[in-house]
């Protein structure tokens, strides 16, 4: 009763399209429950089902349909499956039925009980009663998802149909236009096509898809099908290309495709006709071989599209892969035709012939036209295949050499050589190197020789960089050099990235082959290139500039290959421990070791490296500077040194895990721990060299893990110790790497009470050491702000507090805590920072403008010019370093604070003020717009003016880059009135000593001469 | 003037091979005073866009760096420049665009003269006359169609 209520209330509710969701689960449950069972519900259903009224019958179906479906299958009992499959197959010659019949026979299908006859009866019924394309989408969708669950359950019964099926198929394809459904039916294609043999029915399969080729689809944004252009192009391609016996029904008109005006059509043309190579039988190619290979030659000289080009040279070597030889070549004039064991002399023909004799042509013209593209056909069809190959480079390469041996012509050398560089690189591409070579390699050898007379200028640049591509593919051929003329090869290679050439990009060009080549023949790289490299930067006298272009090859060289990377290390650190080179090339070449460790880091898996690098480049390099120190070399450049193999040692230590970095600190705290702790005073020797090391102590020190222990006694004690040695010592260096340490320790230790305790412990021993509120008392102070604001420590702002206390009381050192401000939020190379794993928390930066800004503004208001000067200092660093979203909440109160900075300050504080100012500008317009015309732009002008000592160039520019910003982001009336003013101060500066400052002035007028406009 | 037909229709395109004169180590130091040189005022014309095609006069090689001669303490600049073909009846324009880019860009003191290069136009005298008479200059750029067209060709300039 309650099934019968339900099912009654359900068919009322499809009458009135309301939703019937919840009664639908109501009947499921109950059935699922055992409350019902399966035949109580068709019971129920008998008067819909057995109806002589059409839309009462599809209502009883649909019931049923969507209760089969919604059912687990523990709930149809296996005997009722025979008896729905009677049913629906039954019901599937009623057109008003259909639609739900399809459905719960889709429900059946998923039932381990329904069997192969099953699907056969329910296929055989679907091909004889139904006529798919006269229903809507969904119900089509309905009928190939039947077909998908059918040959994915059960291959069997669509093997048995075999024909059947096959033209079953056919016929419910037949006249699909939704995009959706085809892209499902494409996909059957092949599936059928691997289960049952299509050979009867091929041309019936092949016409129902085909007519879709070239197909073009767009895809609807928002459209929910999910399907694209490409998926469904490539399903058709699929499609078509799935079976052999679609060959000779599919090549032809692709062929004829090819000539398509639609740049589409005829990429997909091509790239079918490709994909068909891996099915289709090689006989049908070889028939329409020569339209084919006209048609392709028309593309690759014609075409403007290098999409096309590139298709049709894959289709070309494609279809030549697939093609047998039958014959040789026998191209007139090659010597090396008939001595080829496979030449059939009855045959003249072979396949390669359409393209060789064009060629061949082309080649021997007096005139060569269109080397590039000659040399890429001859290219794809070389490398279909290692037989095809020699082929080609036997009749081309003979050809080439002997009028290149004819010829002086500069051009037209330049354009054999182009095309014999393609036939080589075949070579090396099917790893097979062409008899043909092994008899010419001496002529080869000499057409790529360096000609000496050929001058080395740009006019002839192509020349050149032609011959180094020819050496390279020589090098890279396979068997092909002996050893010494691989060497001689290389040695070209190398000079010519060495050697100062007219045209850089010959030296660019061979430096990138090196670099190719230093992948596939690393060994030999490094036997005969570097060496080379090597003695070339030894010179010392050559020019700073080639010494870097020496050094960027080598780097490029190193980086490209893991084999030669040690190798480029160890020999550039040689060259720098051996002291041959002068301070500026050793610093230059430090640098670059630098940035190879950064990009191989970076690129590869560091940590594993790391090991490696410190004991092959960072150690040496620290222990010759070590030695190195307080010689001759100028102070300068050994802290300059210094600082570069801090760098490298931050990259390299910071990769190694916690216990490997405490088994280096040891060595290195025995070594530098004296000198940092021992104070450097008056009366000792001036600028000490193991004080000037320091950095790469602290640069040690400071790239460790937090969980990294220090092999100290007392922590406390060594950071009192440094503390008291900062404030105390004479040397700027010593006091630096000091604070550094101290502010990385003190960030690091996680636990607060401890991290507050040695911030004490520094503040106490600092007060200690020497009289207190000395100038490295406010830096002891910032460095402990930086450590202990990053990491959102309380204390932090203690220190901010002291500081800000020390200006606003116009203490002797005020100008100092305000230019410290720029240590708290500044970037460093290594104290304190992400690369260093210093404890930095989510919005410190944030809280810190929170907190200061306000306490700034209020201080503002009451201070003395002098405290105001100062806190505007504060305020730029504050400024300069916060990200843009921070900045921009609430800066209509910073806005006056900044306009007073650019009125107060000069130099870098001025420009960072005016930078900001522009940002605003750029960001929230409406914020300045009352203070642009009466305050902003008068400063702006103002500070172009290159006489006054405060304006430096940078800050001419900025204000230059300012101006430019006003026309672009306010309207006409705004700024009108002060556009002669304008315009008149930029006039000025066009006239500025700096060039850079009258490029950007120049940019600003022609802003706002165009202003208006529009 | 008609610019729909186009006197050259297919024009040589050439690669820009020029680089940016990059930061110098005297750029920042205010004490050195940096002249006016060919490359400075080359920058400045070397992207205005032809009249006639959608590519700049260095594409085209109309401009040059070696055709320019700057002479900074007597303020005096010279601008020669090469038309795409010598019957090239934009010549007077491209000269006309040249000159009110470095009007409107170099400093105000420098007498600059623009002319065709020698041998490159067959009305050479003729244009070179019109670019250099002030009067001549002035009143076409009264003309507010032509000041348009200028200034679509100084768009990329800037």
């Amino acid at each position: 009763m309650v099934v019968q209520r339900l099912v009654d209330a359900y068919i009322i509710g499809l009458g009135d399209n309301s939703d019937n969701s919840e009664l639908l689960e109501k009947l499921i449950d109950c059935i699922t429950s055992g409350d019902a069972s399966l035949l109580e519900l068709v019971q129920a259903l008998g008067s819909y089902l057995a109806s002589e009224e059409a839309s009462r019958r599809s209502k009883g179906v649909h019931v049923l349909s969507e209760v089969l479906k919604g059912l687990p299958e523990t709930a149809i009992p296996i005997q009722a499956i025979s008896r729905l499959v009677q049913f629906f197959c039954a019901r599937l010659s009623d057109a008003t039925c259909v639609p739900y019949v399809l459905t719960a026979i889709n429900a059946l299908v998923r039932l381990p009980a329904f069997s192969s006859q099953y699907s056969i009866d329910v296929l055989n019924a679907l091909f004889k009663e139904v006529h798919v394309q006269s229903f809507q989408y969904s119900t089509r969708s309905t009928a190939y998802q039947l077909l998908e669950l059918v040959i994915q359950n059960h291959p069997e019964s669509a093997k048995q149909m075999g024909d059947d099926f096959v033209l079953g198929f056919a016929q419910m394809l037949d006249g699909e236009k939704d995009p959706r459904s085809l892209s499902v039916a494409f996909q059957l294609v092949p599936k059928i096509a691997a289960l049952v043999d299509i050979k009867n029915n091929a041309e019936d399969i092949f016409d129902v898809i085909f007519c879709y080729f070239p197909i073009t689809f767009k895809n609807r944004d928002g459209d929910p099908s999910a399907i694209s252009a490409e998926s469904l192009k490539a399903a058709l391609r699929s499609a078509i290309t799935c079976s052999p016996y679609f060959g000779e029904m599919a090549v032809k008109p692709l062929v004829s495709k090819t000539s398509a005006t639609a740049t589409s059509a005829k990429i997909d043309a091509f790239e079918t006709l490709a994909a068909g190579t891996r099915t289709f039988s090689p006989d049908v190619y070889r028939k329409v071989l020569e339209p084919l290979v006209e048609q392709i030659r028309e593309d690759v000289f014609m075409s403007s599209e290098e999409a096309v080009v590139d298709a049709a040279l894959e289709t070309l070597e494609a279809v030549y892969s697939i093609i047998k030889p039958e014959s040789t070549s026998s191209v007139p004039g090659s010597p090396m035709d008939t001595s080829d064991p496979i030449a059939d002399t009855n045959d003249s023909s072979s396949p390669l012939d359409y393209v060789l004799k064009e060629a061949v042509f082309q080649l021997t013209a007096d005139e060569i036209k269109n080397s590039e593209q000659v040399g890429r056909i001859l290219r794809a069809a070389a490398r279909s295949s290692q037989y095809n190959c020699s082929v080609v480079s036997d009749a081309v390469i003979p050809i080439v050499i002997e009028r290149l041996d004819s010829t002086e012509v500069l051009t037209v050398r330049r354009e054999l050589m182009d095309v014999l560089n393609h036939v080589l690189s075949a070579s090396c591409d099917v790893d097979r190197k062409a008899e043909c070579l092994e008899a010419d390699k001496i002529n080869l050898l000499n057409i790529y020789r360096p000609d000496s007379s050929v001058p080395l200028d740009k006019e002839y640049s192509f020349l050149h960089i032609t011959r180094l591509k020819g050496i390279t593919l020589l090098v890279l051929m396979p068997d092909f050099l002996s050893v010494d003329e691989m060497a001689v090869a290389l040695q070209t290679l190398a000079r010519a990235s060495i050697e100062r050439n007219e045209d850089e990009n010959v030296n660019k060009e061979a430096t990138h082959l090196l670099i190719q080549l230093s992948q596939s023949k690393p060994e030999q790289i490094q036997a005969v290139v570097l060496p080379m490299f090597f003695s070339a930067l030894r010179e010392n006298v050559i020019a700073v500039q080639r010494v870097s272009h020496l050094l960027n090859a080598l780097g490029a060289i190193g980086v490209s290959a893991s084999k030669i990377l040690v190798p480029v290390l160890n020999g550039l650190v040689e060259i720098v421990t051996s002291g041959e080179l002068a301070p500026p090339h050793c610093l230059a070449t430090v640098s670059t070791i630098r940035k190879m460790i950064e990009a191989i880091i970076v690129a590869r898996d560091g940590a594993s490296m790391c090991h490696e690098l410190i004991s092959s480049v960072v150690s040496p390099l620290s222990d010759w500077v070590h030695q190195t120190a307080g010689k001759s070399t100028g102070e300068h450049a050994i802290s300059l040194l210094v600082l570069e193999i801090a760098r490298t040692t931050v990259s390299t230590f910071s990769n190694l895990d916690s216990e490997s970095q405490q088994q280096y600190l040891e060595p290195l705290i025995a070594r530098y721990q004296a000198v940092a702790t021992t104070a450097h005073t008056e009366g000792a020797e001036s600028g000490s060299p193991h004080i000037q090391l320091l950095p790469l102590f602290a640069s040690a020190i400071c790239s460790c893990w937090p969980q990294t222990k220090l092999p100290v006694d007392d922590l406390a004690v060594f950071i009192g110790n440094l503390s008291a040695v900062a404030v105390t010592t004479n040397s700027q260096i010593q006091r630096d790497a000091s604070f550094e340490i101290i502010a990385s320790v003190v960030n690091k230790t996680s636990d607060s009470k401890q991290r507050s305790a040695l911030a004490q412990a520094a503040l106490d021993r600092a007060d200690h050491a020497a009289e207190p509120c000395s100038l490295a008392h406010v830096l002891l102070r910032n460095w402990l702000a930086r450590a202990l604001v990053k990491c959102s420590d309380k204390r932090g702002y203690e220190m901010v507090s002291w500081l800000l206390e020390q200006i606003t009381s116009a203490s002797p050192h005020a100008t100092a805590a305000a230019e410290g401000f720029s240590i708290i939020l500044g970037d460093h190379d290594w104290s304190v920072t992400a690369q260093t794993h210093g404890v930095i928390k989510v919005l410190s930066k944030q809280r810190f403008y929170a907190t200061v800004v306000p306490q700034l503004t209020s201080q503002f208001q009451v201070g003395s010019d002098a405290v105001k000067t100062n806190l505007l200092v504060v305020l730029t660093n504050t400024v300069r370093h916060m990200p843009k979203s921070v900045l921009m909440n609430g800066v209509e109160n910073v806005v006056p604070l900044l306009l007073s900075a650019i009125r107060l300050t000069d130099g870098g504080l001025k420009a960072a003020s005016i930078r900001t100012i522009a940002m605003v500008i750029i960001e929230s317009p409406d914020t300045v717009q009352n203070e642009l015309v009466s305050s902003i732009v008068p400063l702006l002008i103002t500070s172009l003016d290159q006489n006054g000592t405060k304006n430096s160039v940078e800050v001419r520019r900025t204000a230059c880059d300012a101006l430019a910003l006003i026309p672009e982001k306010y309207i006409y009336p705004v700024v009108q009135s002060t556009r002669k003013d304008v315009l008149r101060a930029l006039t000025t500066a066009r006239d500025d000593r700096k060039r850079l400052v009258r490029q950007d002035a120049t940019k600003a007028f022609n802003k706002w001469l165009s202003l208006g406009d529009s | 003037m008609n610019i729909t037909q186009k006197i050259n229709d297919a024009p040589q395109v050439y690669e820009v091979v020029t680089k940016a004169r990059g930061v110098l180590e005297t750029d920042f130091d205010d004490d050195v005073r940096d002249l006016v040189d060919p490359e400075e005022v080359y920058e400045l014309i070397r992207n205005i866009t032809d009249p006639e095609h959608p590519l700049t006069l260095e594409q085209l090689h109309v401009t040059n760096k070696e055709h320019i001669y700057v002479d900074d303490p007597s303020n005096h600049v010279l601008v020669e420049f090469t038309p795409t073909i010598p019957h090239c009846s934009m010549a007077a324009l491209i000269g006309l665009c040249i000159r009110v880019r470095l009007l409107r860009s170099l400093p105000e003191r420098f007498k600059v003269d623009i002319k065709v290069r020698e041998g490159t136009h067959q009305s050479e005298t003729h244009v070179n006359k019109q670019l250099n008479d002030k009067e001549r200059v002035a009143a076409a750029l009264e003309n507010t169609y032509l000041l348009d067209v200028i200034n679509q060709c100084l768009a990329t300039a800037v």
